[in-house]
């Protein structure tokens, strides 16, 4: 009876230990898929050693208050996010973890710059990653740059970042993407006339005026006018009796989103009827809950789609849905990727040194990503492979446009 | 010829916020010798205390404004009893209350950005006029007759409240000389305080109606009425609510005809620029006296 005893406990110690292991494992699925994907699909030079054991800092310059909050908050909860899955995974290897040490800035540029120079200070820091404001960006670059030190934009816009020495982009920029929408708009609806309607004080928008005008130039479309509006207004009669009075076949907006939102109901409230095209800057839940019905028609290009189909956004969305009890938008998908992106230099690089990881990062050609795959060309700019074209259902979930006329679906003037 | 006369009803219509900011910026600087930068806070948190009236609250739309308006008007008093009076005790002149509103439009400014979460905050859609008027192929949002017809209800309000009641008087009374009035038994502190409290009260009726039309309440929202306002007051005449009103309707058609006819890059020059010459022309402004009185 004492040997039976002891081959049921040692029987039933198997099964629970059995049992615990495969609900980790079951767990660890989704990092597990991303770890293997990153591990996988990049361009790598690891080193047969790898790293040694140990933890791996980072410098990262946050915005979880001030104007921009609300895209910096959901940038730092995926990095952190990201943070855990990379450790959790073992992707760096056994014993090997990376930490990033988060200051906020608010955005201010003063105080971004101060942060920075203490992780440039700090030898443990081996690469920095900022910032969300294109402005911020340009008053911390030269101290980074005349440090040497690995710097990652996350999501910052400016196209004068990147450099091939020491400054780099973890995500696509939009302007290409209005560039991909406009063409499938126009090939898809075939407009004889467009208006197109811009923020003329953002140079970035003004950027995607021309992207606009040049896709209409391409597609043999007439432009019937140019409207311009600012950042600072709020009041967007005037400017929407001016579109509609020209009388277009399909408007397209290269604007802030506030001013974008506006302008779309402004449209939609004076009856026009037409396909509106967008930019990513309407893709928030805040948009519909302020414009509803009215966002009905209008198409717009994403880089980050929850919805998407592929595994690594559906792993990504759960994990950050479980823990953040939202589903992820554009802003936590940068977060998540650039902490993906600064791991896979470091492991690329095989060393704890700036200048390792400096060249890990150059070493990355292309990458899976939950942007798609995105490859880098030589002076640091992400390229995305595809863009998703999505639009506003009369539920305020955004779906998938399916590039075809029939695939608009009407809005509140139809 | 419709275009014209649409984008006239638009302009009218964008005027009459501009009007209701002014007409509570003039009455400040006609009583109490103030330029309040602060006061497009007032507009701000106009909105925003209507909105937590409606949401959490749970108030009526009409009870939600009217809240608004209220604690907006309180806040216009405490910054004035806090901030003002204890410069107009020590005689302080022009420069001091700027400075002092300076400071209370930053501060005020920062907390609006907390409260907001600096985040664009909404009604719910369904408690908002959406629907338009069409008529001879114009096109009039319900929202923008709402604005243009409460402009007049409280220009109307305010004239007869100033010109024919005993508050009004000891108002301008105050405003032509503090020190006469006290003499002659009104007592300029609460005359003050009233003043505050309807600039205050104006001023988020602007903020407010305009968070309704655009569905959009943010920490910025008295930002863009400030700098107009200012000019409607500068174009109407200071001290003069009628001239607010026509100054804040003049402005309100010069950005929209500007825009339209001449250039949209360019309608801010002309806005402006239309101040600049009526500060040429005639210094006073339209309706505004050499001698700044209030007057209705």
């Amino acid at each position: 009876m004492f040997h039976q005893r002891r081959w049921f406990s040692a029987t039933a110690l198997v099964l629970a230990l059995t049992l615990v292991a495969s609900a980790c494992g079951a767990d660890d699925d989704a990092s597990t898929t991303m770890a293997e994907t990153a591990a996988a699909t990049t361009t790598a030079a690891t080193d047969a050693a790898g790293l040694a054991p140990g933890t791996y800092t980072f410098g990262f310059t946050a915005i979880t208050s001030g104007a921009v909050a609300f895209a910096g908050v959901p940038h730092l909860n995926g990095l952190e996010l990201a943070e855990r899955e990379i450790n959790a995974s073992g992707f760096l290897g056994e014993g090997v973890t990376i930490e990033f040490l988060v200051e906020d800035a608010g955005g201010d540029q003063p105080a971004a710059i101060a942060i920075n120079d203490t992780y440039i200070a700090n030898d443990d820091v081996l690469g920095i990653v900022c910032c969300a404001l294109s402005s911020v960006a340009g008053a911390i670059q030269p101290n980074i740059v005349a440090a040497g030190i690995p710097w990652v934009d996350h999501a910052a816009i400016s196209p004068t970042i990147t450099d091939p020495d020491n400054a780099f982009r973890s995500f696509p920029l939009s302007q290409p993407s209005t560039t991909a929408i406009a063409t499938a708009a126009i090939a898809a609806l075939a407009p004889a006339n467009a208006v197109v309607v811009v923020t003329a004080d953002n140079d970035g928008l003004l950027s995607d005026r021309d992207a606009n005008l040049g896709a209409l130039e391409a597609g043999n479309v007439e432009v019937l006018g140019v409207v311009d509006t600012f950042a600072d207004d709020t009041d967007m009669s005037g400017a929407a009796t001016q579109v509609i009075a020209l009388g277009p076949e399909i408007v397209f907006l290269a604007m802030l989103g506030n001013t974008e939102v506006l302008m779309i109901q402004e449209l939609r409230d004076r009856g026009y009827a037409g396909p509106i095209v967008g930019n990513l800057a309407i893709a928030t839940s805040e948009t519909f809950d302020q414009a509803g019905d009215t966002l009905l028609g209008t198409i717009l290009p994403l880089a980050f789609f929850a919805g998407n189909s592929s595994q690594m956004v559906k792993d990504f969305s759960g994990l950050y849905e479980a823990e953040y009890d939202t589903m992820p938008d554009i802003f936590a998908a940068q977060g998540w990727q650039v902490a993906w992106f600064m791991a896979t230099a470091l492991k690329n690089g095989g060393e704890g040194s700036r200048d390792a990881v400096l060249q890990g990062i150059r070493d990355i050609d292309s990458m899976e990503t939950v942007f798609g795959n995105l490859t880098w060309d030589d002076r640091g700019e992400a390229t995305i492979e595809e863009w998703t074209f999505v639009q506003w259902s009369a539920d305020g979930e955004l779906v998938l446009w399916d590039g075809t006329a029939a695939g608009v679906l009407p809005n509140v003037n139809k | 010829m419709t275009l014209f006369i649409q984008q006239c009803i638009n302009g009218v219509a964008l005027g009459s916020s501009y009007a209701m900011f002014a007409m509570g910026f003039g009455l400040v600087f006609a009583t109490m010798g103030i330029l309040n930068v602060a006061h497009g806070t007032y507009a701000t948190w106009g909105a925003i205390i209507a909105l937590f009236a409606f949401t959490n609250l749970s108030l009526p739309m009409w009870g939600a404004i009217a809240v608004g308006v209220v604690g907006a008007g309180l806040i216009g008093v405490v910054v004035d009893q806090i901030g003002f009076e204890p410069l107009r005790r020590r005689g302080g002149g022009l420069l001091g209350p700027i400075i002092t509103s300076i400071g209370f439009w930053i501060i005020l400014g920062q907390l609006a950005l907390i409260a907001t979460g600096a985040r664009i905050k909404t009604f719910p859609r369904s408690a908002l006029p959406r629907g338009f008027v069409k008529t001879g192929g114009l096109v009039i949002p319900y929202h923008q007759i709402i604005t243009f017809f409460t402009a007049i209800a409280l220009l109307a309000v305010m004239y007869l409240f100033v010109n024919r009641t005993r508050a009004g008087a000891e108002m301008r009374a105050v405003g032509w000389d503090p020190k006469s009035s006290a003499l002659s038994g009104v007592n300029p502190r609460r005359v003050v305080i009233v003043t505050s409290f309807l600039a205050a009260g104006m001023a988020a009726v602007a903020g407010i109606l305009s968070a309704i039309s655009t569905n959009n309440v943010s920490f910025t929202l008295g930002e863009g009425l400030l700098l107009k306002g200012f000019a409607a007051v500068i174009v109407g005449g200071f001290g003069d609510l009628r001239g607010a009103y026509v100054g804040g309707l003049i402005i309100g058609l010069a950005e929209i005809l500007g825009a339209q006819y001449i250039s949209n890059s360019f309608r801010d020059f002309f806005t402006f620029g239309l101040l600049i010459l009526i500060l040429v022309v005639r210094p006073q402004g339209l309706l505004g006296n050499r001698i700044v009185t209030l007057r209705a």
